[in-house]
Order: structure tokens, then sequence, then C-alpha cells
């Protein structure tokens, strides 16, 4: 019981920041094209 | 059970054949989208200048406000790290530049900011169509971005010298012609790829000694000492057909070329777990923290989705900006060269502490070269299968 516990915690956990890391690159993608487009048109 | 997976077999079928015609729609868009007004982006660059009158195709008689002829200017470009770069070079009635401009680059806007914000230009401001210089040679680079530094370089003499000799009439020394590149980064490339190979091989006993030595090899010298991953630029750069010049970026041809190489033969990437430097990076800090794979759960599915969807549209703007590196999101510059915005430094941190107790998080969740991977083996099957098929029957 436990165990299935952490284990669950665990797999939150990294949902929750593989879920951040992503949010962060789409901003970042967004961003870089912006910044494209700004730059060359 | 058997219906469900059929039908998602023919699901991902479908999705293959639709992202192909999009990529190939994507291409054409971005052809029409590239061919944007160049006169107002020059008039926008260099305030000097008010006027300009064409006197061939890309180069014009250009004007001051009084209407008093400054010289003339020329468009010329020269291949950088992403793509062809195009510069506005201004020249005076004497042959000397008097004024620069990037007007189109293809490069990571980080660097090429970079490069603009070390006032790189003014450097050339001032040479004549006579000097003889290059990058690294009368002119310094700026350190982590060679590439544009020298595109820069080179797309200038060429404007320089095609306005001297063509407009101006003066004699311009001849150029000479580009030797092959072939140094310390390529020759520990062909290693890294020769050890991957022999090691791979059933017999051969130190396998993991091995891995963990062209893994140490990666981290130290293609990443920390040049800066040479495999970037999702790469794979832009071969779909939008901007192929770098073989004598100076032969390394390009032979990081590529191995990868797709063993992928198709041997149906392995030899990269990834191999000597990726940042994948090596990821397992170092592993050994510290003992990190292990970790389960998603039912989530699995949905994070690879979402990966491969963020990957897709990535490859898509690539391709609708006509510029390789602008989606090029990876964090591997900002951890070898420090060169990246704050939500890149963000994004490293977290993936650098997480790597402590997962197992590479990046490669596994983050990596746009992973589903490249996963797409070209998926069609790599398909083809195969297909092809064999067809021998069957015949």
């Amino acid at each position: 019981m436990e165990k299935t516990k952490s284990k669950r915690i665990g797999e939150i956990v990294v949902i929750a920041v593989v879920i951040i890391c992503l949010g962060l690159i789409s901003i970042q993608l967004v961003g870089s094209i912006q910044h494209s487009i700004d730059l060359n048109f | 059970m058997c219906n469900k997976k059929s039908n998602k077999k023919k699901a991902e079928n479908w999705l293959a054949i639709i992202a192909i015609l999009l990529i190939i729609v994507a291409w054409f868009v971005g052809g029409q989208l590239e061919n944007a007004d160049i006169l107002s982006s020059i008039q926008t660059k260099m305030p000097e200048i008010a006027k300009l009158k064409e006197v061939e195709e890309s180069t014009y008689q250009i004007y001051n406000s009084n209407e008093e002829q400054l010289g003339y200017l020329t468009v010329e470009a020269a291949m950088g790290y992403g793509g062809p770069l195009k510069m506005a070079v201004a020249v005076d009635q004497n042959g000397k530049i008097f004024d620069l401009a990037v007007i189109n680059s293809k490069e990571t806007p980080s660097y090429l900011k970079k490069v603009l914000d070390a006032k790189f230009l003014d450097r050339l401001i001032g040479k004549s169509s006579q000097d003889e210089y290059s990058l690294g040679n009368g002119v310094d680079g700026i350190s982590s971005a060679t590439y544009s530094s020298r595109a820069i370089v080179q797309a200038t003499i060429k404007g320089n010298r095609f306005i001297a000799a063509k407009m101006l009439g003066l004699d311009v020394p001849k150029e000479a012609s580009p030797s092959l590149k072939f140094g310390t980064p390529e020759i520990i490339l062909l290693l890294l790829f020769a050890v991957g190979y022999f090691a791979h091989k059933s017999t051969f006993k130190y396998t993991k000694i091995a891995r963990w030595g062209t893994m140490l090899v990666g981290l130290f010298v293609l990443g920390f000492f040049y800066n040479k991953p495999f970037t999702l630029s790469m794979i832009n750069q071969l779909f939008l057909g901007y192929f770098p010049p073989l004598y100076s970026q032969l390394y390009w041809y032979l990081l590529l070329g191995g990868i797709f190489l063993v992928l198709t033969v041997e149906n392995k990437n030899p990269y990834c777990s191999w000597f990726c430097p940042f994948g090596a990076a990821q397992e170092c800090m592993a050994l510290v923290g003992g990190a292990k794979p970790r389960s998603t759960g039912k989530f699995k599915d949905v994070l690879k989705w979402t990966l491969r969807t963020i990957t897709f549209l990535a490859i898509i703007a690539a391709l609708l900006l006509r510029n390789p590196g602008v989606t090029s999101y990876e964090v591997f510059g900002t951890l070898f060269k420090l060169t990246g915005s704050g939500l890149q430094f963000a994004i490293l941190g977290i993936v650098l502490v997480a790597s402590l107790f997962i197992k590479r998080p990046w490669c596994t969740y983050l990596c746009p070269l992973g589903p490249v991977a996963d797409y070209f083996t998926y069609l790599r099957k398909l083809i195969f299968n297909k092809w064999k098929k067809q021998k069957v029957n015949e």
C-alpha cells in the first residue's frame, strides 16, 4: 500500500516537472518565432 | 483488442502521411513569405539611406535625404550556421564600406543577437575592397557564434568586391579557393562512431566501459569544448535544403550522415545513448543522485504525443519562417556555452536538478530529436515492409 502510494507520488512529480518544462519550452518557442518575425520582416 | 490495435496502427499511418503533406505545404508557403519587401527592411535598418535606385538585381545606387549620392548598396548572402545569411553592404565611391545590416538570416536568434550586441558589424565598417581579411585574420569573431560571424564577413567581402569591380571599376583581390577543413572535431566524431560500431558487436566484452568513454568524450569534447551537438536545427536545415559548405562544415555532413546511415542500415540510434553530450551530462547527474527511469503511468502516451506535437509544430514554424535555427529550443548551448534566454536557463536548471532523480528526463520527455528518430524509424519500417511484401509477391 505504502509502495503504491509513493509510486503514485513519484509519477505525479515526474508529470509535473515535464508539464512545467513543456510549458516553458512552448513560451520559448513562441518568443523565438516572434523575435525572428521582428528581425526579418 | 486486436481491432483496437489495428485501428491505432491505421491512425498512425494516416498521421504519418498527413505530417509529410503538411511539411510540404509549409515548405511552399514559407518560400512565398520569404520574398518579403527587402527594400523597406534596408531603409529601416540603414536610416542614413533615404532613396534606393535599382541598377541591377539586388544592387542599388543610394542617396541621402539631400538627394546626394552616397555610393552603392548590394545584397549578398553567405552560408551561416542555419542557412543563408543576407547582408546589405553599402559602399562609398572609393570602395570603402560605410554601412552594413543583416537583412535576413537563418541563425539561432540568441546567437545572432550576441553578434549584433557585440557591435560586430562595426569591425567591418571602413574596410576597403582592396583589404585582404577574413575571420580570424584581421577580424576577430564572436566566440561561440563563429559560423554567424564568418557568414557576415564572407557576405560583406563578396558585396564590397562586387560593387568595387562592377560599379566602380576598381581592381579587387582574387578570391582564394577554400580548403577542406578536416580537424580535431571531425576526427573525434569518426572515432566515436567507430567505437560505437565495435562496442555494439555481441563479441565485444567492454560495452559498458566503451559507452562511458564515448559519453565522456562527447560531453567534454563535442559539448563543452566545441559545442557541436546534434540539434533540431540540423533536421530543419535538411528539410529546407540549406546544405552548409562542405569545405568548412564537413562535421555537419559526418554527424548527420553517420546517424542516418546507421539508423537506416542497422535500425539503431548511434548517437543518443552513446555520445550525445547532453545525454552524458544527465547521466553524470544521475550518478550523483542515483536517478532511475521513472514511470508516468497512464499519462505516458499523452506526454509522448504532446512532445511529438510540439516537435512537429517547431518544424512547421521553421519551414514557414525559412529559418532552421529559430525553433531549435534545445538547451545544449545554454549548458555548454552559457548562451540562451532566461527561459532556457530555467529549463536547463529544472532538467539538471530532475536528472538527479529521473534518468535522462530531457531525452525521455523533452528532446525533439526523439520524435524525429521515431518518425524516421516508423517510415523506414513502413517502406521496408512494403518492399518486402512486393518481393514476396514477385
